[in-house]
């Protein structure tokens, strides 16, 4: 019963967030009016096609890009900048630092904001996020070393060690192939269950956020809003050969406006 | 693998030096040219020794490595103090593009007897020169590594609490390591040549004077053995930084983080 009173806390909210672009001249909207609220300790996928706006709304939430109207708040402080409390785990395979080893990376936030009386204290926070996802016998290794998906997994340790209440990932496992997309998967559903950790997950893979999210904000296609949300309470772990997951999939794809191109 | 063919490398280049040791030789023995044109080996060496034994030529170049060292350290601090705070601010950031457009291009060289005026003919002028010849490619480079960080590094360290200052400290001096290594090779090249072709001009500046001077006084008594002597530490200085200090540095730094 607590849980689902913890679930009901708002932790981030967007009010009226607008985006705009010029480009030769013409004005796109990236965003337009985007309300949409996060609720604490959920997995919400901002799903939708390349180009939709999604990943402009992450890097908003985040507090990276100015925008041109409306506002966010977190716990109903206005975002205004980025903040260890919301990390951002990017797509790309360079977001670890390649002069520091996988530990240094993780422990170096650490120390930054004084997490840790001691370096032996810090060590033992890092390994232990390093052993939760399974990098442990990498600790000592530098990035490029690693595979593209034991990175992503280094740069969820980083967060997670900076004990972030919220985890944005701009969809961390697109550049992945199937298999490690879908391992990386169940390590995050894992760690999440362990830590309780609040997750903005952005995606264009419909299958991808009915796996992961607990709700779903729909883009349309270069609209700059959210055309609905979808609840999805299917059972963990999910799979797509049951009914159920075939009839949120067809909810969320009609939503999309795949097939009807504007 | 690759780090084994990098390692290689000294041999090789050891083995071409022998090679051209010995063409050289054979050149010399042959007497298509005159001694006093194109001395053996032997001669260089027996010069060398020389001025090794009487210590004339090792304070020479004692002497021009300090300068040297002088010249290089206070270019390259200026360089990393001006790169950042272009970094910092768009408007010193303009006036360092435009400084670096105007004195870029003017050879050291020329601003000799300008350098005479203002500061005399000693060390100083040396050193003046020097750090004319290091400093802007050493800016150029670094600021270029600045503007090749990848935007993610920034907004990761952003994204972690991470201060302006240690944003610089922390990733933009890191990230830009194989420019910054470049622009110090750069810079040492460079102030070989400013430094040798200074001390040329100036004669003996100081008690001795440094390499530069040395080989230029040869040639005043003909002593060609003296002169490729002189060359001949020159080179072997520039090998030995070559492969046992650059290398070695860019081996515990770059090259282990797998950057280049």
């Amino acid at each position: 019963m607590g849980d689902d009173l913890d679930k009901m806390t708002v932790i981030l909210e967007m009010k009226g967030v607008s985006k705009y672009f010029t480009r030769d001249g013409k004005i796109f909207e990236v965003l337009k009016n985007v309300n949409l609220e996060v609720l604490k300790g959920e997995i919400l996928c901002l799903l939708g096609p390349s180009g939709c706006g999604k990943s402009t709304l992450l890097r908003q939430l985040a507090g990276f890009d100015e925008r041109d109207g409306g506002s966010l708040f977190m716990y109903g402080k206005n975002i205004t900048k980025p903040e260890v409390n919301r990390i951002m785990i990017f797509q790309e395979f360079n977001q670890l630092f390649p002069w520091k080893t996988v530990l240094e990376n993780i422990m170096y936030p650490l120390k930054v904001n004084n997490i840790g009386q001691s370096k032996g204290e810090r060590k033992d926070i890092a390994s232990n996020y390093l052993t939760m996802v399974g990098l442990n016998e990498f600790a000592n290794s530098y990035p490029y070393q690693l595979s593209g998906g034991m990175k992503q997994k280094a740069a969820i340790a980083r967060a997670l060690a900076l004990k972030s209440e919220v985890l944005l990932m701009d969809e961390p496992f697109g550049s992945l192939d199937a298999l490690t997309r879908g391992s990386l998967q169940n390590m995050l559903l894992k760690i999440w269950e362990e830590t309780k950790v609040s997750i903005v997950f952005v995606t264009h893979d419909i299958q991808e956020a009915i796996i992961l999210s607990d709700r779903m904000a729909i883009f349309g296609r270069n609209h700059g809003e959210i055309r609905g949300i979808i609840d999805n309470p299917l059972e963990r772990p999910r799979n797509n050969g049951k009914q159920a997951f075939s009839e949120i999939y067809q909810k969320a794809y009609s939503l999309l406006e795949l097939s009807a191109e504007r | 693998m690759n780090r084994k063919i990098l390692k290689s490398k000294f041999p090789i280049k050891l083995f071409w030096i022998i090679i051209l040791l010995i063409a050289w030789e054979i050149t010399a023995i042959s007497g298509i040219f005159p001694p006093a044109i194109f001395p053996s080996l032997s001669l260089i060496i027996k010069a060398l020794a020389e001025s090794i034994f009487s210590g004339e030529i090792v304070e020479q170049t004692l002497f021009s490595l300090l300068l040297i060292s002088e010249g290089l350290i206070i270019g390259l601090g200026g360089a990393i103090i001006i790169s950042s705070l272009s970094v910092i601010n768009k408007i010193f950031n303009s006036l360092v593009e435009t400084l670096t457009a105007i004195a870029h291009p003017l050879p050291g060289i020329a601003l000799l007897p300008l350098i005479i005026i203002w500061f005399g003919t000693g060390t100083r002028s040396i050193v003046v020169i020097i750090i004319h010849s290091v400093i802007w490619p050493m800016i150029i480079n670094i600021m270029t590594g600045f503007r090749s960080i990848p935007k993610i590094y920034r907004e990761a360290g952003l994204n972690m609490g991470l201060s302006q200052y240690r944003i610089i400290k922390d990733i933009m001096v890191p990230a830009s390591l194989p420019y910054f290594l470049s622009g110090i090779r750069i810079g040492w090249a460079r102030s070989w040549r400013a430094l040798i072709s200074a001390e040329m001009i100036f004669g003996a500046v100081g008690a001795k004077g440094g390499l530069g001077w040395y080989i230029f006084k040869q040639r005043v008594f003909m002593d060609t053995p003296g002169m490729f002597a002189g060359l001949a530490v020159i080179i072997f200085i520039g090998i030995i930084v070559e492969d046992f200090v650059f290398a070695v540095v860019e081996n515990n730094t770059v090259k282990k983080w797998g950057m280049i």
